[in-house]
């Protein structure tokens, strides 16, 4: 252990400049690849700037985005939570099952339904120690085995008063959900940037080990962490439910592959410790932006699955590369 | 404070599956004292600091400090006792700029007590101080520590450490990465601080850098205690010959052939 290094000198080589840019256009890749997208749809996709069709595609990736926002903060503390779009069906059934109860209460009591699984998922994985993929497949089942027991394998529909309002409620040409995701982003973003806790979540999915040794809580910090990808999920189905007047069970079952891909493509490394909401805003805005144009064009389903996973591989192909990089400088 | 010890460790023994790290290893650290411990690799120096600075947990044996027993399960506990250890493995978050590092789990902060907001302000401010203050070669405590060369790892570490003013302070080879010239730096400041009244342990394997500014060397080898010898009275020989072959003399039939199974 008695390597002699010495400071190395600190003069950039043409090549470390290079790997430098490189570096730069992979970490705001989000925000470049959105500019293109965006610029590309208003002029070339017919009817996508029109006020209506902002209202709707802003409404309907900002469901989806709530919990890739709560996903990101899980995965820069190295987690991932698989059953994300089964806790957001809980979420709404909870809600459409309580809103007799009044729709506020039934709201709080769908987001904590949410937020119990993010419970058990911690508490699964730091107490129990089982790997988090394991464990939040396995809870996603259960979720899922859960909401159609006391959905009755039905869909149930809102009668209470104002049970819409969340899901239609405008402000200009935005609507309550896509006003939620911006207002979340915003917050999360600040708790990752300003707070202790922030840098906190960052530390353990750098270093474990080391922030343990710094005295962190580390598994009581791991387990918020999936409180807060289940409150996020509880949020959206909430949020779901009131914009369909209805909550289906069956719901959600893409959302953890679209919520993974925008947090990812947002920056947001699959191997923790590094990531940033912002980037995952702008991950959203870019896959929501796709999926919008594409649908505008008239391309089929099928070849939209194909895009999606192309746009994943090549997004977690960059993410191996920037690792390898960072773990090796 | 009747032993008149800073820190005194009985009896301390340490097994990793099949390996015995530590046996029966007794370790008393005088208040204001450079203590020394060497010993070759795999000899159990680092484990031993570690149970002192809670990232172990000892099989068995006692932990006094300042004459009161004390029981250090985590490294929570080993900071309210006033221990703080730069680790051989650094133990830095690469991902955390150069601040939050040196002030990672005490924090600056302000408002209220879910969301502390980080007063980055003061941590910056204090952070580049201190990197001033022990000639650190970093130019901003801004800078994420992924992208530094061994020797600055080491001495944010250091820093790390350093900075809060534990009277008590475990130094896992904290030359080892270091230049000539940096090594020299780290070493008057250790003894700088010897002399402001904190008692050290400092693992190394230069048995000179110990007999230039140390008070005493412990000499450690196959998880057993050899000795502690007054550096005052000892040449480099003399502990070089402690390394390699043990106590001569004084052990039992069974550590002989311990020693020449080792070689
Ligand atoms: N976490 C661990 N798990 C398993 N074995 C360990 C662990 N830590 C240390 N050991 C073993 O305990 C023994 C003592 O290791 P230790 O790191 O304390 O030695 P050391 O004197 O610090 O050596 P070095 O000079 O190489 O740093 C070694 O045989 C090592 O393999
Ligand atoms: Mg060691």
């Amino acid at each position: 252990m008695s390597a002699d290094r010495r400071f190395e000198p600190q003069t950039i080589s043409r090549t470390e400049r290079w790997g430098e840019t490189l570096q730069w256009l992979i970490e705001y890749r989000a925000f470049i690849l959105l500019a293109i997208a965006v610029v590309y749809a208003v002029l070339f996709v017919p009817f996508f700037a029109t006020e209506r069709n902002i209202t709707q595609m802003t409404t309907q990736f900002s469901i989806d985005g709530i919990i890739s926002i709560g996903l990101t903060i899980l995965m820069i503390a190295w987690g991932i939570d698989l059953g994300v779009g089964a806790t957001m069906a809980l979420g709404g059934v909870v809600f459409a099952l309580a809103q007799d109860l009044g729709v506020p209460i039934a709201a709080l009591l769908g987001i904590l339904a949410g937020a119990c699984v993010g419970i058990v998922n911690g508490f699964v994985v730091t107490k129990m120690r089982v790997n988090f993929f394991i464990a939040t497949l396995s809870s996603m089942v259960a979720v899922q085995g859960i909401t159609f027991i006391i959905s009755e394998e039905m869909t149930i529909y809102g009668h209470a008063e104002g049970f819409g309002w969340m899901g239609s409620a405008k402000l200009g040409i935005l609507e309550f959900p896509a006003l939620a995701f911006f207002g979340i982003g915003i917050i999360a973003h600040l708790i990752m940037t300003q707070t202790r806790i922030g840098t906190y979540w960052y530390a353990i999915g750098g270093n474990a080990d080391a922030s343990h040794r710094a005295g962190l809580h580390v598994n009581l910090l791991f387990a918020l962490a999936f409180v807060v990808a289940g409150l996020c999920s509880g949020v959206a189905g909430v949020l779901l439910a009131s914009r369909s007047v209805s909550a289906n069970p069956g719901v959600g079952r893409d959302t953890a592959l679209f919520a993974i891909s925008a947090t990812v493509i947002g920056g947001t490394s699959l191997f923790g410790g590094v990531g940033n909401v912002l980037g995952a805003v702008a991950g959203v805005l870019l896959l929501g932006v796709i999926r919008n144009s594409l649908n505008l064009l008239g391309v089929s389903a099928y070849w939209q699955w194909v895009i999606q996973g192309i746009i994943l591989v090549s997004v977690v192909i960059s993410d191996v590369y920037v690792n390898r990089r960072r773990r090796t400088a | 404070m009747e032993s008149g010890y800073i820190v005194e460790m009985k009896g301390i023994s340490k097994r990793f599956g099949s390996v015995q790290a530590l046996n029966q290893v007794d370790l008393e650290l005088r208040e204001g004292e450079i203590l020394g411990l060497v010993g070759d690799n795999a000899a159990g120096k680092s484990t031993l600091m570690k149970i002192l600075s809670g990232a172990h947990s000892a099989d068995s044996g006692k932990i006094s400090i300042a004459g009161q027993e004390v029981s250090i399960r985590d490294p929570r506990d080993a900071r309210r006792c006033g221990i703080e250890m730069i680790y051989q493995d650094l133990a830095l978050c690469n991902n955390l700029d150069v601040a939050r590092n040196i002030f990672l789990g005490r924090e600056y902060t302000r408002g209220v007590s879910l969301l502390r907001i980080l007063d980055k302000k003061k941590m910056y401010a204090e952070s580049a101080a201190l990197l001033k203050r022990l000639k650190i070669n970093i130019s901003s405590p801004r800078l994420k520590v992924e992208r530094m060369s061994g020797g600055q790892r080491q001495m944010v570490a250091a820093a790390k450490a350093i900075a809060f003013e534990a009277k008590i302070l475990l130094m896992d080879e904290p030359t080892a990465a270091l230049g000539v010239r940096e090594a020299n730096t780290l070493l008057r400041l250790i003894k700088d601080l010897r002399d402001e009244g904190h008692s050290i342990v400092l693992i190394t394997q230069r048995v000179p850098d110990i007999l230039a500014i140390g008070d005493r060397v412990m000499v450690l080898k196959g998880g057993q205690r050899q000795g502690i010898l007054d550096v005052s009275r000892v040449g480099l020989d003399d502990v070089v010959e402690l390394i390699v072959r043990g106590r001569a003399g004084t052990e039992s039939e069974e550590d002989t052939v311990d020693y020449l199974s080792f070689g």
